[in-house]
């Protein structure tokens, strides 16, 4: 009769339950037991392989080099000098990790096919190219390759590769891997539109030979060489095992001659665990970098991040400015933690965009002078020293000043309200009515509204500031916050009055994309139809012209013509900060900003973690 | 009770259907449209012909260029075990590849074209799943297209009814324009009703749906499955004795709390904890964010004393991390859950039933506990529907906030790239999981209370 | 002269409440006798259901004290015990067990969660030390003792699955399962409809008769009273204002408000074009008047100052007869006995 759920039977299904999970707990136990295991089967299979061809070679005798002291014969194609510095050293010591937080998470690590913006950060570590630049002179420097050659052309770059350059399981790299590299890309079943679209400039890329490969391009263009020096080489031993479908699924398919590697196998990479590590990489070719491992912690709260660095967990921290001027003055971060401000030449700038063609109609941005009086009434001095808290220096161009393309004798537009105010005169604008807002000849008042991306606090910081300001010339401006999609759209529809946002840099930009009259139409980035056959027809020239010094020149003038047409108000470029743990040496500023980690290094007493 | 079951099992699928055509067509809706994030992946900004070849393929591949109902319809069709094979399902023989691979090598057309003749046998592949015929025959109707310039815009049309063929067509632009406009797409073979797995489709991004999903559940389920028998235990028990010292101290006290913990926001809370009890500057009790130490893989399991001192272990150190976020979980249920048990209590021992138990002369602690509770415990049966759902809503934040790779953190972060088949996929999980968690309440409901009958 | 089962002495109940104390019962004298049928008669509110759940100490004592009073109960063969001060263990073996009382709305009054069955055998495993198969009998007899056919399968039925009348029949077999020596009926039949409400009444005296049990009958109908007490107190505004056999107090019924009760009753064969009715309003228990609580509507005696003063206790009128006036005949007699007044009998 009674068959009701009474407590006793509550007792038996808990107890039941709490069985359950021990047993799955048990079993969880039992697979990290076995994940152990296979981790130092795999460390053990790789000994073996490597005292096999030590052995091997000891067979089929060896020749001892001698060890070349530093200061006589400089090799000048030797792509480690700066590291060999850094290890003569007094106090230089292996080991230690580094731990750098990632605000986002990391999906996928296989190169081409990943989405993230931390991925590069990873691969550059993993992955080598033919050639690097120069962190100090910006000339690019052979690493993979030791020579190369460019035809007279331009249209043919043959390059010598190194011949001790190995993978990280030892396996030879030769021009067969960087042939495979670009038909890799280029195979339309990969994932990977977006380098198709980058490599699609090159004719063909063909082997000679063991230690030769020769690229072709379609058309002579300046950057070609940054495409083929800057191709990333996949190793066609390791790459070759999967499908297609394989590599554009498998999230952690990391695999190269680089300093570092993956900690775990890539084929069984997983992501989700809160970190990406990279260990170093014993069979580098190379003169090994100081770290025993790289620890990329995702991290994506930014409070979080910031405790984590104060309690010594992390050993990077990127602050935003505001930030960063609180806690400059933090006496424990102080402290413990040195910080660094630094120009990089590809930080890129931030940009007023003034909108010439609306739907068809000529606005009143159309007008030169307007532009020019725009840009004479945005204080960008005193924006940069208040809203960016004097981290940002102002720029008349899109090239970055300390870089080679800027104009070194183009000066800034200053700020002068009075002239703006005549220019603006001159092009009819004037306050007919007396309501302290001015009008065009049509008694048009000038309105006109300013987008920009609501997310961001800066951003609508300055869309006051500016308000105000144009507010005191008799110009009205709206700001109008928009969400980044919306923004987008709009941008790409060339519906909008004016809008600021900012462009990314590189070494040498290419101002094609953006200012040529090429690139009005629709899915071109000249979205504030700016046209101007004399800058056209620079441009175009100096896309072609392989001589360093006669394009310089050449981008000079370029520098000259936007400064006087004004289709943008350049604003500023801004420095970057960066706090790092004290522990950490030999941190140097130079061109593209900080050095790269493989020149730090901890000395020995100060090491924090160890293997 | 058994054919309630299964009418209502029934009854989801109209439902899934219904809850999945919303979130799809306003997704479509929005601007941006689909995947309109991914094409700008963090705000980067292309140049101009690449953006556009870019959004070609993104087209191509997905499918993004259809009409909404059309791309809808594609995703049914893909997630319901019973439907029509797509082009990319169709796998071919060895010897099939090997058949169109001598055809390709011994036709001079083909050989004549400079490039790689890999991609021929690759054009010819594709080509063949695109049309449903044999590899061999679409080399065929390759050779057709690449020699004779309107069969080859006539292919084309028919692939892409938009393309726009600016410049008279030679073979190596011809099969250029085919490798471009038949990479990535896909077409749904009505001719081939099958039996299938259901397949969430791929993120576009390229991961698979259920691979990301398959990593993210789980750890959002384990902290919801911790989370609500706490929740349920401590609002029990505040509950029941706010109930029975109604009135007094311990009435009011845990009431005012209740009501404060309620209102706290947690975000706010999340971002405190950290701030306080995770940070060396004030009281460092437990760890920032994630759900293991960096060490974690080479602790032992249990806690253990080693050499050098304590030792937490795997299963500790797991809990350890998860000390904080489901804090920060289970603060809002328990203090909704235990004024709704102390109401319920209260509600039931003024009523009549328990005048007559009490006149049996039973003890005033089985009043309590055998009468009066059974028949508040219905209320909150009602309400546990809705927890679970509301769990996972909620989890977004913490998981954010304490850096814990879960469902929500996924769902949201779709949802703000209109990733259509992660949405669609996290859409239709919750919805099962929401349809799901109301069967299992209905019948808990027709358990706990014999006047509920489902007959 | 036998000793009263249950003596309740000068009870006195307050209630706190916000707008003040409410004296729910304010001076009751009552007593049955084993064997007999005591119905309690009085209007909404005066207080009948408080002093039966006095009895049982089940006033709610945060709103509810008990002001004064001793409830005199005489267990077999033992001196009677206050059950005013029992402690809360001494009561639970006697609720259910000694003294049983039942309620006015069956609908709610059972646990709609659990089985009928359950519900008698938690009474029965409660009180008597028996295994539960043997529990099991007595339930099923309890249950066939009331009239349920097929009992033994109605014990595994829900309450909600009972008509009315049924869940009252189960009430009353939960109620007499202990065999207990008193049964308090508040007001057991109000809810049922009236062929019902005759069953369930003579379901009530075929079993005391059987078992020789009292009941204290609960009612606000005269009706009820005439065809099933022995024995009637008329109650008014928490007090006891007419007490005597029924043949008594309906013959001659000594207290104005009584009469006035009888008076407003409607009689087959008379003609009337309108109900007569007593005048004004039950007084608000948190206000009661000066004096003898019935004195405004009081139609002789309304403007009598001894009546406005002093509140008249219960005087024997009559022999066995006592009213609460000061304007009743006297009569020396003491405490006359209700002992010997025959029961009703069950053939009406």
């Amino acid at each position: 009769m009674d068959n009701r759920f009474g407590f006793k039977d509550l007792i038996v299904c808990v107890l039941l339950i709490a069985m359950i999970i021990s047993f799955w707990l048990g079993r969880v136990q039992y697979d990290r037991q076995w994940d152990q295991l296979r981790a130092m089967n795999q460390v053990l299979v790789e000994q073996k392989d490597q005292l096999q061809q030590i052995r091997q070679l000891l067979a089929n005798g060896v020749q001892a080099k001698v060890q070349q002291t530093g200061s006589e014969s400089v090799d000048e194609n030797d792509p480690f000098t700066r590291l060999r510095e850094v290890r003569a050293k007094p106090d230089f010591s292996q080991g230690d990790w580094f731990v750098y937080p990632f605000g986002s998470t990391v999906g996928k690590l296989t190169p081409l096919v990943s989405a993230d913006v931390y991925q590069s950060v990873i691969a550059s570590q993993v992955l080598e190219s033919l050639a690097v630049r120069d962190p100090v002179t910006l000339a690019w420097k052979p690493w993979i390759a030791k020579s190369w050659t460019v035809s007279e052309d331009g249209l043919t770059i043959t390059f010598e590769l190194r011949e001790d350059v190995h993978f990280s399981d030892g396996v030879s790299l030769t021009a067969e891997d960087i042939v495979f590299s670009y038909d890799w890309i280029m195979n339309p079943k990969i994932a990977a539109p977006r380098d198709r679209a980058y490599y699609s400039k090159l004719a063909t890329v063909k082997a000679e030979g063991k230690y030769r490969v020769v690229f072709t391009l379609k058309e002579a263009y300046f950057k070609g060489f940054d495409i083929c020096g800057g191709l990333s080489v996949m190793a066609k031993h390791f790459y070759n095992q999967f499908t297609e479908e394989q590599f554009n699924e498998s999230p952690g398919l990391l695999f190269g001659s680089g300093p570092y590697k993956l900690s775990v196998n890539p084929k069984q990479w997983k992501p989700g665990t809160g970190k990406v590590e990279l260990v170093r990489n014993d069979q580098y070719w190379g003169v090994q970098p100081a770290m025993d491992r790289i620890v990329y912690r995702e991290i994506t709260d930014d409070t979080a991040r910031l405790v984590s660095f104060r309690n010594g967990e992390l050993d990077r921290y990127n602050p935003t400015p505001e930030q960063y001027l609180a806690l400059k003055k933090d006496p424990q971060l102080r402290k413990q933690k040195q910080f660094f401000e630094y120009e990089t030449i590809t930080g890129g700038y931030r940009y007023l965009a003034w909108n010439q063609m609306k739907e068809g109609v000529p606005t009143r941005f159309a007008d030169k002078r307007v532009r020019r009086a725009m840009t004479l009434l945005t204080n960008r001095q005193q924006m940069a020293k208040r809203l960016m808290v004097g981290l940002a220096t102002p720029t008349s161009s899109p090239f970055h000043r300390l870089g080679p393309q800027a104009n070194p004798d183009v000066q800034l537009w200053p700020y002068d309200t009075k002239q703006a105010k005549a220019l603006l005169a001159e092009a009819g604008f004037k306050d007919r009515d007396g309501d302290g807002i001015i009008e065009s000849a049509t008694g048009e008042p000038f309105e006109f509204k300013l987008i920009y991306p609501a997310s961001s606090k800066n951003y609508q910081q300055m869309a006051f500031y500016l308000k105000d300001a144009y507010a005191r010339a008799g110009i009205v401006m709206e700001p109008d916050p928009l969400e980044w999609t919306i923004m987008l759209q709009r941008i790409g529809q060339r519906k909008f009055d004016a809008m600021t946002l900012g462009w990314s840099g590189s070494v040498e930009g290419d101002p094609f994309q953006i200012f040529h009259s090429d690139q009005v139409s629709d899915g071109g980035d000249n979205y504030v139809h700016y046209i101007n056959k004399d800058l056209d027809r620079l441009i175009d020239q100096a896309r072609v012209t392989m001589d360093e010094d006669t394009r310089m020149k050449i981008w000079h003038q370029v520098h000259s013509i936007l400064h006087e047409d004004q289709p943008y108000t350049f604003l500023w470029t801004s420095r970057a900060v960066m706090f790092v743990d004290k522990r950490f040496k030999n941190i140097q500023r130079v061109k593209t900003g900080l050095n790269g980690i493989e020149e730090w290094y901890v000395p020995r007493a100060l090491q924090h973690w160890s293997e | 009770m058994l054919t309630y079951i299964f009418r209502r099992l029934a009854l989801m699928l109209p439902t899934l259907v219904g809850v999945t055509a919303v979130v799809f067509f306003i997704m479509a809706l929005a601007p941006g449209g689909f995947g309109g994030s991914v094409l700008n992946e963090q705000g980067s900004q292309n140049e101009g012909e690449e953006s556009r070849r870019i959004r070609e393929y993104f087209n191509r591949r997905y499918g993004l260029d259809q009409p909404a109902i059309i791309q809808y319809g594609r995703w049914l069709n893909q997630v319901s075990p019973v439907g029509f094979l797509t082009s990319s399902q169709i796998q071919f023989t060895h010897e099939q590849l090997a058949e169109a691979q001598t055809a390709i090598d011994a036709d001079p057309l083909f050989g004549s074209l400079k490039g790689r003749p890999g991609h021929m046998l690759a054009l010819a592949e594709m080509l063949a799943k695109y049309q449903d015929i044999s590899p061999l025959e679409a080399t065929r109707l390759l050779n057709d297209a690449l020699g004779e310039a309107s069969a080859g815009e006539n292919l084309l049309k028919e692939i892409n009814p938009e393309v726009e063929i600016k410049s008279p067509l030679t073979a190596k632009t011809t099969a250029a324009l085919l490798l471009l406009e038949l990479a990535g797409r896909q077409r749904i073979l009505f001719a081939r009703p099958a039996v299938k797995m259901p397949d969430l489709g791929q993120s576009l991004r390229g991961r698979r749906v259920t691979q990301l999903l398959g990593e993210a559940v789980p750890i959002t389920l384990l902290l919801n499955l911790i989370t609500i028998p706490i929740i349920y235990s401590i609002a029990l028990v505040t509950g029941i004795l706010a109930a029975r010292y109604r009135g007094r101290a311990f009435d009011i006290i845990s009431g005012f709390i209740m009501l404060g913990l309620w209102c706290l926001p947690v975000i706010w809370v999340g971002v405190m904890l950290i701030g306080y009890f995770a940070n060396t500057q004030y009281w460092k009790f437990f760890p920032t964010d994630g759900l293991h130490a960096l060490e974690a893989d080479t602790m032992r399991f249990l806690p253990s004393f080693g050499p050098e001192g304590f030792e937490r272990g795997w299963l500790l150190d797991a809990a350890w991390h998860l000390a904080l976020p489901i804090l920060c979980l289970t603060y809002g249920g328990f203090a909704v859950l235990s004024k709704l048990t102390r109401g319920s209590i209260l509600d039931n021992i003024s009523c009549d039933y328990v005048r007559t138990v009490r006149a049996k002369g039973v003890s005033e602690h089985t009043v309590l506990f055998r009468h009066v509770l059974r028949n508040s415990l219905l209320p909150l049966i009602t309400v546990s529907a809705s927890i679970l759902p509301a769990l996972f809503v909620g989890s977004v934040v913490v998981e954010n906030i304490f850096s814990i790779p879960g469902m929500g953190k996924l769902g949201v972060e779709a949802a703000f790239m209109k990733d259509r088949e992660v949405v669609m996929g996290t859409t239709l999980l919750g919805g099962l999981l929401g349809l799901a968690s109301e069967l299992l309440r209905d019948i808990c409901y027709a358990a706990a209370d014999p006047r509920v009958s489902y007959e | 002269m036998t000793e009263p089962l249950l003596r309740i002495e000068d009870l006195a109940v307050n209630f706190d409440t916000p707008s003040g104390v409410v004296k729910a019962v304010n001076g009751v004298h009552l007593s049955i006798y084993p064997g007999q049928t005591l119905g309690v008669v009085g209007e909404s509110g005066c207080g009948k259901s408080v002093s039966a759940l006095s009895t049982l100490q089940l006033v709610p004592t945060p709103p509810g004290c008990y002001e004064r009073g001793k409830i005199w109960w005489s267990a077999k063969g033992e001196p009677p015990v206050d059950l005013l001060t029992q402690t809360e263990k001494q009561m639970q073996s006697i609720r259910g067990n000694d003294i049983a009382m039942i309620f006015q709305e069956p609908m709610t009054s059972l646990n709609p969660v659990y089985t009928v069955g359950e519900q008698i055998l938690e009474a029965i495993l409660l009180h008597q030390a028996v295994g539960r198969a043997q529990a099991i009998e007595i339930a099923v007899t309890a249950l066939e003792d009331v009239g349920i056919a097929d009992a033994r399968s109605r014990l595994k039925t829900y309450p909600h699955q009972l008509s009315g009348g049924m869940r009252q029949r189960v009430m009353i077999a939960m109620a007499l399962a202990c065999q207990p020596k008193l049964l308090l009926a508040d007001e057991p039949t109000t809810a049922l409809d009236v062929t019902i409400q005759a069953q369930i009444l003579e379901l009530l005296r075929e079993l005391q008769i059987k078992r020789g049990m009292s009941i204290m009958l609960i009612t606000h109908d005269l009706g009820v009273v005439a065809q099933n007490a022995d024995v009637v107190a008329v109650m008014y505004a928490g007090r006891v204002v007419e007490y005597g056999s029924v043949h008594d107090v309906f013959d001659r019924p000594q207290h104005p408000y009584t009469r006035g009760l009888f008076d407003s009753m409607p009689r087959l064969g008379e003609e009337k074009h309108r109900l007569r009715t007593i005048e004004g309003n039950v007084p608000d228990p948190g206000n009661l008047p000066s004096g003898c609580p019935f004195h405004p509507r009081c139609r002789d005696w309304q403007e009598d100052v001894q009546c406005a003063q002093a509140v008249p206790p219960l005087q024997e009128v009559f022999p066995r007869h006592w009213a609460a006036c000061w304007h009743g005949t006297g009569c020396d007699q003491g405490n006359a006995s209700l002992a010997d007044i025959p029961p009703v009998s069950t053939t009406a």
